[in-house]
């Protein structure tokens, strides 16, 4: 337990509206490793963005509400941390970067300044120390350091997220928590970000939980991977279990959506039938088996437990998980 | 190489505002205004040297002497000059009507942004209390005021600027609403930024555009609120050269030299009419939607 950065244990959290929860996440568990990656999969309105944010404790309140559960960043319950506490945690020890650069930086400040901020608020340095800084980070994402006095709005979308990566990566944080870092740009610059990502994590050996809904993204940058359905984990592994031994139905169907380059002309892609759930209002049961193949009664009627069919490799299924665990 | 590129920067900020000019000075109506204002700001500093007589000094001997070219203006009951005492007038509006505004602006910065990022029962308690501000008549709180506190220059101006806070909180919370739903707010709450900084470095510098809108309009108001306090006799005494109580003053002669009371009118009109021109000019210019 001890050598885990990130340990989330049954994490619950809902919204309110008009007094009516809104079930985001659900009783969701997942650790990360020092230096590890993981990579966590869903559809849209999952609950992986409040996962993350959760996980700085950024959930809108009151509308938003932690029900239960606990966030250990090393060992510490980030939900019962006091505000001075987390603000000394935001940005030092867990950095976040935006789905959506054009909209993730200040228009009023210099690019710079963004940057020199985060390292004057969790280091004692002088103005001209976090200029110097400030500069380098920007080197190391690849734009000039002549380029400190620009503003936002010069910026195409690839810089601008470039800087949003210097902002996040400026105090070395242990965890780095990137929200789809690459929706909001074009399918070039998404590659060199990521690389950038990578070499970065890489290079200051820092954690990084990365939400997305692109697979190909997952296969190229994760050590282990976690696949979120209404706010649940419904298999977690390594890459490697999940791409080539992936068995919960749900993962399956993910991967049937994906097109594919040898497939025959004409094939039909598979789409999973039905829409992801009304958080509002989940079926009883697994909150999958309305879109399962393979529902049973059991399904519709109490919700599996995450079963362990190889060493790490856990699948919250009645029907894969048990009848792999029987065997 | 890094001279170029901050000279760039440096040029970018400057387009902005050049942008915001362009786009006023398209709008006559504006530039006229804007001309108004800054031909009011000139007579109110050089006042000591336009004017052609001490605006205080009694010359007993020339009472209500018809506007000729010893007396612009002509001269009222004291026998002073009345050009020399509208020119001097311009001062009280002006410092009236620019403290009063600022009063109002930095009360509504800090009220309306507090209400406005922390929501819930804050908002509800200081927008409610501005409600029941604005549901008194703003002359009326103006004038409660002023018996309370006394009259004179300062009090006027401190009894104006609470009665336009109110307004202010409104639109400093609206702007800063719409801010806040901003990705880089929560962005700068990621990097373990205070609330305090958040409000300062982020959501009132990027709402500061309806502000300076609201602000200039407000000096009209403030200019006009203040004239009709002294005219009711409260606000700036007599025998101070202010337009109201120059107004109020002249009153009893009315019927017999209506110039006494043209001047000073006069100078309120083309002031708040120049005023309010350029505020809208200025609101039109600031707004990105009606650019065309």
């Amino acid at each position: 337990m001890s050598e885990n950065l990130l340990d989330i244990k049954n994490l619950t959290v809902y919204y309110y509206r008009d007094g009516k929860p809104i079930k985001a996440v659900n009783d969701l568990s997942f650790s990360l490793g020092k230096g590890e990656t993981l990579g966590l999969v869903g559809e849209t309105g999952a609950g992986k963005t409040t996962t993350a944010k959760a996980i700085l404790k950024l959930v809108p309140e009151p509308q938003g509400k932690y029900e239960s559960g606990e966030i250990l960043l090393d060992g510490k319950d980030v939900l019962k941390m006091s505000k001075g506490q987390l603000r000394r945690m935001r940005g030092h020890d867990v950095a976040m970067i935006f789905q959506d650069p054009m909209t993730s930086l200040n228009p009023v400040l210099t690019v710079g300044e963004q940057i020199a901020e985060v390292v004057r608020l969790h280091s004692k340095v002088s103005r001209a120390e976090a200029t110097k800084k400030a500069q380098e980070m920007l080197e190391m994402v690849g734009i000039s350091g002549s380029r400190y006095t620009a503003y936002p709005h010069e910026f195409s979308g690839g810089m601008k997220q470039r800087v949003v990566i210097a902002i996040a990566l400026a105090c070395n944080p242990r965890l780095l928590i990137a929200d789809e870092p690459t929706t909001a740009l074009d399918v070039t610059i998404q590659a060199q970000v990521l690389e950038l990502i990578k070499d970065l994590k890489d290079k200051f050996n820092t954690s990084m939980l990365l939400i997305t809904h692109d697979l190909g993204i997952v296969a190229e940058v994760c050590d282990k991977v976690a696949v979120i359905y209404a706010g649940e984990i419904v298999e977690s592994g390594t890459a490697e279990d999940i791409f080539d031994r992936g068995t919960h139905p749900y993962t399956e169907g993910l991967f049937n959506c994906l097109p594919r380059l040898d497939s025959e002309e004409g094939e039909r892609l598979n789409p999973i039938k039905g829409l992801a759930p009304d958080p509002m209002n989940l079926p009883a049961g697994c909150a999958f088996h309305p879109r399962c193949p393979y529902a049973t009664d059991a399904c519709r009627q109490s919700n599996p437990k995450p079963v362990e069919i190889e060493p790490g490799h856990f699948v919250k299924c009645h029907v894969r998980g048990i009848g792999k665990e029987d065997a | 190489m890094p001279d170029i590129m901050e000279n760039s920067a440096e040029l970018k900020k400057q387009n902005q505002l050049l942008e915001v000019w362009k786009s006023l000075k398209k709008n006559r109506l504006a530039v006229f205004g804007l001309c108004l204002t800054i031909l009011l700001i000139l007579v109110a500093i050089f006042a000591d040297v336009i004017a052609p007589y001490d605006p205080y000094s009694n010359d007993l001997a020339n009472t209500f002497c018809y506007p000729c070219r010893a007396h612009l203006f002509g001269t009222d009951n004291m026998g002073r000059d009345q050009f020399s005492r509208v020119v001097y007038g311009a001062r009280i509006s002006l410092l009236v009507g620019i403290s009063t505004s600022l009063f109002g602006m930095i009360g509504g910065i800090i009220l309306g942004s507090i209400a406005g990022y922390y929501g819930s029962h804050t908002e509800t308690v200081i927008m409610r209390a501005m409600d029941i501000f604005m549901a008194i008549p703003g002359t009326l709180l103006a004038m409660s005021i002023m018996a309370v506190l006394g009259q004179g220059v300062g009090n006027t101006i401190l009894a104006l600027g609470i009665g336009a806070v109110p307004r202010f909180t409104r639109v400093v919370r609206s702007a800063v609403l719409g801010v806040k739903g901003n990705e880089y707010i929560e962005a700068a709450q990621a990097i373990g930024a205070s609330s305090f900084r958040i409000i300062t470095k982020y959501i009132v510098v990027n709402s500061l555009a309806p502000i300076i809108v609201q602000t200039t309009m407000n000096v009209a108001s403030a200019i006009l609120a203040a004239t009709s306090l002294s005219f009711i006799g409260l606000g700036v005494q007599p025998p101070t050269a202010e337009w109201g109580s120059m107004l109020s003053a002249a009153r009893p002669y009315i019927r017999d030299y209506g110039f006494l009371v043209l001047y000073p009118g006069l100078a309120i009109m083309a002031t708040i009419f120049g005023l309010n021109l350029f505020g809208d000019g200025l609101r039109d210019a600031l707004d990105p939607r009606l650019k065309n």
